[in-house]
């Protein structure tokens, strides 16, 4: 009697594990799910291409923990790496030239980027092994990374045949085609739009329309798969399947602009 | 002799009276520029941004330009929003959107299965997005002509309550566009904006992210959301503007958020005002004061845009705009 009053208890417990909704979020890869930033605002007399500093990129990309920091979501906070520690490496592809995007920036479910960006490119203050992570040195999406924000200018600029190439599954690509401003709370302003729950693509437009000066320059642009333009961030609403690379599927792929406060 | 020793005498005298009377002169003016620093208190305001190109100029002329700008302009100081949950309801309502409100520590929102409401409490900026607004993300398959936006835009924001008195129409944005992996579908619009912006202050234009009023537009008309940044204002007190040639300095020096220009670009301006300055949503905007925009053509031939501050540096603060700060990581490799 004993036993099938435990038996009972057991079933009950687990019925009611199966009821209460879990915090608990494993993306399609099977890890948790994680963010990871890397960021620049030093350098001057670094010897970097470009010497002009950016103070506030760490507070721009800092600003994501917020999402972390959302006890609804179980996000962790994989890395957070900046000036001397952010290398180019980080966001090589590990298999096809060797880097370590396998273990960092294609490691995480978000990651992103805060610094100069002088087209197609994020520009380091050191050269581990580069100044600059180009577009043709990321495969991004093939180990894990569903969404890229990048707070810089003209990473995504001219067409998809010019960056399309760095999408090897990740969902959305966000950035600009054009010159932005760094303001500290950019990832802040993202996190808030993300967690409202908006899509990612809505929360990158909102961010946008919240920070950027009117001047007709500066266009927000995301690009990324058809079928993942509706994307929320992992916990707060749907996420696609894992799209194909672009290389194989470009017409399953799109990029929407926003000309933001004109 | 005797005319020798009277003439010594004389500048002996002379040199007494004048020094002090210098003297009284010399402290004068230093208690009017004391009195003038005390009737001016300094202004807080975030640090200039920065772009995240690196622009900057080796060489910026001010070509054949000689605007006139004011000595003196008035700065503003931003009057603290009155947001309410009752006053967010009533709002919300006449969008269609009933629910309860709920407030954080930074907004109040109303929220239903058909849109939501949202507004700041900093700033009082406000965001109406409906379910439409969300999923808005191909081509429009009709569009309609810049008029019949403005009219409905119009005749929306006045229905709803949401216009402002000093409002006046900026244009039409058709610049939210869907462009196809492939180049099949290239830069057709998934949304269409009509945008307001308020009337110049004392012949002062804005600049920034506001004051702004934006209705958006999805299929054949329909109204899919709406968003202001519209912080009222309050005369300060009259500041010193710098001159044209002393902003051009700045710029050079970099000091300056400089737009569309590359590393050590050279630059002709061609033309040169001063606006005022509407802070980024999220961040706290206590004075509003006014900048030099000055564009032109950078060496490449490209437009570019300064913006630079126009009051003096010696009665600004800066003040961190946030403190964001996360955890550091450790290298694993």
């Amino acid at each position: 009697m004993n036993r099938l009053w435990t038996v009972k208890l057991v079933m009950l417990a687990l019925c009611l594990m199966l009821l209460i909704p879990s915090s608990v979020y494993a993306d399609t890869d099977g890890s948790n799910v994680s963010i990871g930033v890397e960021w620049a605002g030093q350098y001057s007399g670094t010897g970097a291409p470009y010497e002009g500093n950016l103070d506030s990129s760490d507070e721009a990309v800092a600003g994501l923990y917020d999402i972390v920091s959302d006890p609804n979501t179980s996000w962790t906070w994989d890395f957070n790496f900046g000036n001397d520690y952010a290398w180019e490496r980080d966001w090589k592809a590990a298999g096809r030239l060797g880097g370590d995007d396998s273990i960092y920036a294609d490691d995480v479910d978000l990651a992103a980027w805060c610094g100069h960006g002088l087209g197609n490119n994020f520009l380091f203050n050191n050269q581990n092994d580069d100044w600059y992570a180009t577009i043709g040195d990321m495969d991004m999406g093939d180990r894990d990374c569903e969404w890229i924000l990048a707070f810089t200018c003209h990473f995504l600029q001219g067409t998809a045949s010019n960056f399309g190439r760095a999408a090897d599954g990740v969902h959305l690509i966000c950035g600009y085609s054009t010159d932005m401003t760094v303001y500290p709370n950019s990832g802040s302003r993202f996190a808030y739009w993300a967690k409202y729950p908006y899509g990612v693509r809505v929360a990158w437009y909102r961010y946008g329309k919240d920070t950027q000066q009117a001047i007709d320059q500066n266009i927000a642009r995301t690009f990324g798969a058809n079928a993942s333009v509706n994307d929320y961030l992992w916990g707060y609403g749907s996420v696609s399947s894992d799209p194909p690379f672009y290389s194989n599927s470009p017409g399953s792929y799109g990029i929407w602009d926003t000309k933001l406060n004109w | 002799m005797k005319r020798i020793k009277s003439i010594v005498l004389g500048l002996i005298i002379a040199g007494l009276v004048a020094i002090p009377a210098y003297q009284i002169i010399g402290s004068s003016n230093g208690a009017q520029q004391k009195s003038t620093k005390n009737q001016l208190p300094k202004i807080t305001v975030e640090p200039l941004a920065k772009t995240g190109s690196d622009g900057s100029f080796s060489n910026l002329s001010a070509g054949d330009i000689k605007p006139t700008i004011p000595g003196k302009a008035i700065v503003y100081k931003v009057k603290t929003p009155i947001i309410t949950k009752e006053n967010v309801s009533a709002q919300a309502l006449k969008l269609g959107i009933s629910g309860t409100a709920r407030e954080t520590s930074v907004d109040i929102s109303v929220k239903s299965p058909t849109g939501d409401y949202i507004v700041d409490k900093e700033s009082g900026a406000d965001v109406y997005m409906t379910k439409d607004f969300e999923l808005q993300a191909f081509p429009l398959k009709t569009l309609l002509s810049d008029e019949t936006y403005r009219k409905l835009a119009t005749d929306f924001l006045n229905e709803k309550g949401l216009m402002k008195g000093d409002a006046v129409f900026k244009g039409v944005n058709r610049g939210n566009t869907y462009t196809s992996g492939d180049g099949s579908i290239n830069q057709a619009p998934f949304m269409i904006e009509i945008g307001f912006s308020r009337k110049a202050l004392n012949g002062i234009e804005w600049a920034g992210v506001g004051p702004r009023i934006t209705v958006q537009f999805g299929e054949n008309g329909k109204i899919i959301g709406a968003d202001s940044v519209w912080r009222e204002v309050e005369p300060f007190k009259e500041y010193p503007v710098i001159s044209f040639s002393e902003a051009l300095d700045k710029v050079k020096a970099g000091n300056a958020a400089i737009y569309n220009v590359g590393l050590n670009d050279s630059g002709v301006v061609e033309g040169a005002k001063l606006v005022y300055m509407s802070d980024p949503v999220g961040s706290h905007q206590e004075y509003v004061i006014p900048y030099y925009e000055l564009k032109g053509k950078s060496g490449s031939g490209k437009s570019f845009i300064a913006y630079t501050r126009a009051i003096p540096e010696n009665l600004i603060t800066e003040a961190p705009a946030s403190h964001s700060s996360a955890p550091q990581g450790s290298k694993r490799k």
